[in-house]
């Protein structure tokens, strides 16, 4: 076979795994090396489906003994498989890297034989691009689940990040639907890497040699979609993964129907919209300080499709609002809808030096859109007062076009201002829960 | 009048186009004590009658000055953002850098955050878009190996953004000679594993591709075709990502 037909055979395989970043680490080239890498990351390319290519995300096999339901490289499923050879996809990765098609090597794998002997040959893999060819970027390698820890400690001092994909995010429908895979075959090497990256922070601090241990951190991994857990369950998951196990990274990955198990669901979409509503809710708790439980809670156990979960928390705490935009505290100003993190930054800066009026804001380039019905400026609304009430701003925020009135330097807004036709309509709240957008 | 022109318009000082002959030109402005208002390098004149044009020439101990001054008064980041905010495109570069140093003289380390003041916002926002497109095409170049081991890329910026390009790439790869061709502005880079130099592209003409570099492009191309999601098939998204002005050279799609 070919190293065409390995290609294709082997990165069909990888498709799946959402994770394709580069940022989290930064590394210079010395003299004789090659590469580099820089801490935000770099998209090299999309792809037709609009994810960034980034990483040249292969499997070195797609031979496995285990049989998960939702994987396409299960040992049940009848499909072409190929295994590279470790110098055979370095070569083909400096190719790659040199001509600046990729930003790094995103390297996972089937298990082949047994989890020790596929880790041992990623680690070749890692070996010959580290040590022969001297290679400084980025590099991400999957811990194969149950593979004995001194393998994962090594992977761990060439690579860039690692990652141990949980799949499924309750352990009920672990023993459904991957019965080889177990709660603790995930944790462990999980809880190995972390002590690592502990350990390596505080021996840095006496001895200056201490090799890089997942500079980049780790991540993982979860199927939207293919089983029937709650949107809370989730994300409570994923806040217990970043505080436990100080996770960089939790992927989401809509379910592509690939199995066909009966306890899979079949003929369905993948689920984009809750995949892209659930990313939102993953940064509001990453960076904007909010918690799973603020976000969704045991009654209300769905991200809403029709709003963004910032808007739809802002919504159910008008009691929090209006914020002042120039004597909030920093954290509140997180909170509006509209406002992110650049723009927080932005504000906070400007204001130390003038007061802010909504034409300062607009200057700034601050989205009014979503934020000016939460926010004043000196004490004014754009809107009249009175219409500061949920219906008015569910409309409006759900509303296809922006119902905000033009704000001028001088215009003072009045009674007469149209408001109306602010509810959408019938056929808009089809379309949101069909997904058409 | 003072200085005996009749028609006051206002100076427009004149550099030659070089970092050092921007900041010797805000080195003139200040000491002559003549507001300027507009400074141009010197090809992207147009003369007018009104206007009392200035020309001033490199001089890289002025401009040593200007810029020690402008460190100790705004920092280092700042000194970052004028460079990227020279490399733009933006017609009214100059002056805004201009304003927003005199600000700085005058304000300190506080008109850093002065962002609602114009020329602030107009340099803070220049630099972020020469940035940005920076970062994006750093991702997006393509580079061919050439015969002869060469390795050679062609693109056409908005912004002047070779000498950013050519640094990360030297960086990147220490042992491969580079040249990155700028086609908009006729600019080549270089870098020939020791040290980097931009020079005109007049006349330049790329040598042929190494006979392998074909079966090189295909594997990509395999590659790039394959990822994709079929399910998920999103076109708008990827050209939301990846707008137009840098389709041309990522040839892949």
């Amino acid at each position: 076979m070919d190293t065409n037909e390995k290609l294709r055979i082997l990165t069909a395989s990888a498709k799946f795994d959402a994770a394709c970043t580069s940022s989290g680490s930064q590394r210079r080239s010395f003299k004789g090396g090659i590469g580099s890498a820089v801490s935000a990351g770099c998209c090299h390319a999309f792809s037709s489906d609009g994810r960034c290519i980034s990483l040249l995300k292969v499997l070195y096999t797609n031979y496995c003994i285990n049989d998960c339901k939702y994987c396409v490289c299960r040992r049940s499923n009848d499909i072409e498989r190929a295994a590279f050879e470790p110098k055979e996809l370095a070569d083909l990765f400096m190719s790659f890297y040199r001509r600046n098609y990729v930003e790094g090597l995103f390297l996972s794998s089937g298990v082949v034989k047994n989890p020790d002997y596929t880790a041992e040959r990623l680690l070749e893999v890692l070996k010959i691009l580290r040590e022969e060819y001297y290679f400084c970027g980025y590099i991400h390698v999957k811990a194969i689940p149950g593979a004995s820890p001194e393998l994962v400690r090594a992977l761990g001092l060439l690579a860039d990040r690692m990652s141990v994909n949980i799949e499924l995010p309750s352990e009920s429908s672990l023993r459904l639907l991957a019965p080889q895979k177990t709660k603790e075959n995930v944790t462990k090497p999980m809880a190995q890497i972390r002590d690592g990256i502990i350990q390596r922070t505080n021996e840095i601090k006496l001895f200056r040699s201490t090799p890089r241990f997942v500079p980049a951190g780790q991540s993982t991994q979860m199927i939207i979609g293919a089983t029937p857990d709650t949107d809370y369950q989730i994300i409570r998951l994923s806040q217990a993964l970043y505080r436990t196990y100080g996770l960089k990274r939790v992927f989401y990955s809509a379910y592509v129907p690939v199995g066909n198990h009966p306890a899979l669901p079949k003929d369905i979409q993948p689920p984009l919209l809750r995949e892209h509503r659930l990313y939102q809710a993953d940064w509001l708790m990453r960076f904007y300080g909010f918690t799973a439980e603020e976000i969704l809670s045991e009654d209300n156990s769905h991200l809403d499709p029709l709003l963004d979960p910032k808007a739809f928390w802002a919504l159910n705490h008008l009691d929090q609002f209006p914020v002042e935009i120039n004597t909030a505290p920093y954290e509140m100003l997180l909170r509006v809808p509209g406002i992110g993190v650049n723009c927080a930054k932005r504000i906070a800066a400007a204001r130390r030096t003038a007061k802010l009026t909504f034409a300062d804001l607009k200057k700034l380039r601050v989205q009014l859109k979503n934020s000016v019905y939460f926010i004043t400026c000196g004490g004014k609304y754009v809107f009249p007062s009175y219409r500061m009430n949920h219906s008015f701003i569910y409309g409006s925020l759900t509303a296809s076009s922006s119902m905000m009135p033009a704000i001028t330097e001088h215009r003072q807004l009045t009674m007469n201002d149209d408001f109306d036709s602010l509810t959408p309509t019938a056929e808009e709240r089809v379309k949101c829960l069909t997904g058409q957008f | 009048m003072p200085d005996g022109t009749i028609l006051d318009g206002g100076a427009v000082y004149v550099y030659d186009g070089s970092y050092d002959g921007l900041f010797t030109a805000i080195f003139d402005a200040v000491y002559s004590r003549r507001e300027p208002e507009d400074i141009v390098s010197g090809n992207r004149l147009q003369l007018t009658f009104a206007t009392r044009y200035i020309e001033t020439a490199a001089d890289p101990a002025k401009a040593a000055r200007v810029k020690k001054a402008a460190r100790e008064k705004l920092g280092s980041q700042a000194m970052k953002r004028i460079y990227h905010a020279y490399l733009s495109s933006g017609e009214d570069r100059e002056i805004s850098i201009y304003r927003y140093l005199m600000l700085g003289f005058r304000m300190g380390g506080k008109a850093n955050s002065h962002l609602t003041d114009p020329a602030v916002f107009r340099v803070f926002s220049l630099s972020r878009n020469v940035s940005r497109e920076a970062d994006k095409m750093m991702g997006f170049m393509r580079f061919s190996v050439m015969e002869g081991g060469v390795q050679y890329c062609r693109f056409s910026p908005e912004n002047n953004i070779l000498p950013l390009v050519l640094s990360h790439f030297a960086a990147r790869f220490p042992g491969i000679p580079l040249v990155i061709h700028d086609t908009r502005r006729s600019l080549l880079g270089i870098y020939d594993t020791a040290g980097r130099y931009i020079v005109s592209a007049e006349g330049y003409v790329p040598p042929e591709k190494s006979s392998d570099e074909e079966c090189f492009e295909g594997l990509w191309k395999l590659f790039y075709d394959t990822i994709s999601i079929k399910e998920r098939r999103n076109l708008k998204l990827m050209k939301q990502m990846m707008p137009a002005r840098y389709f041309r050279h990522v040839w892949e799609r």
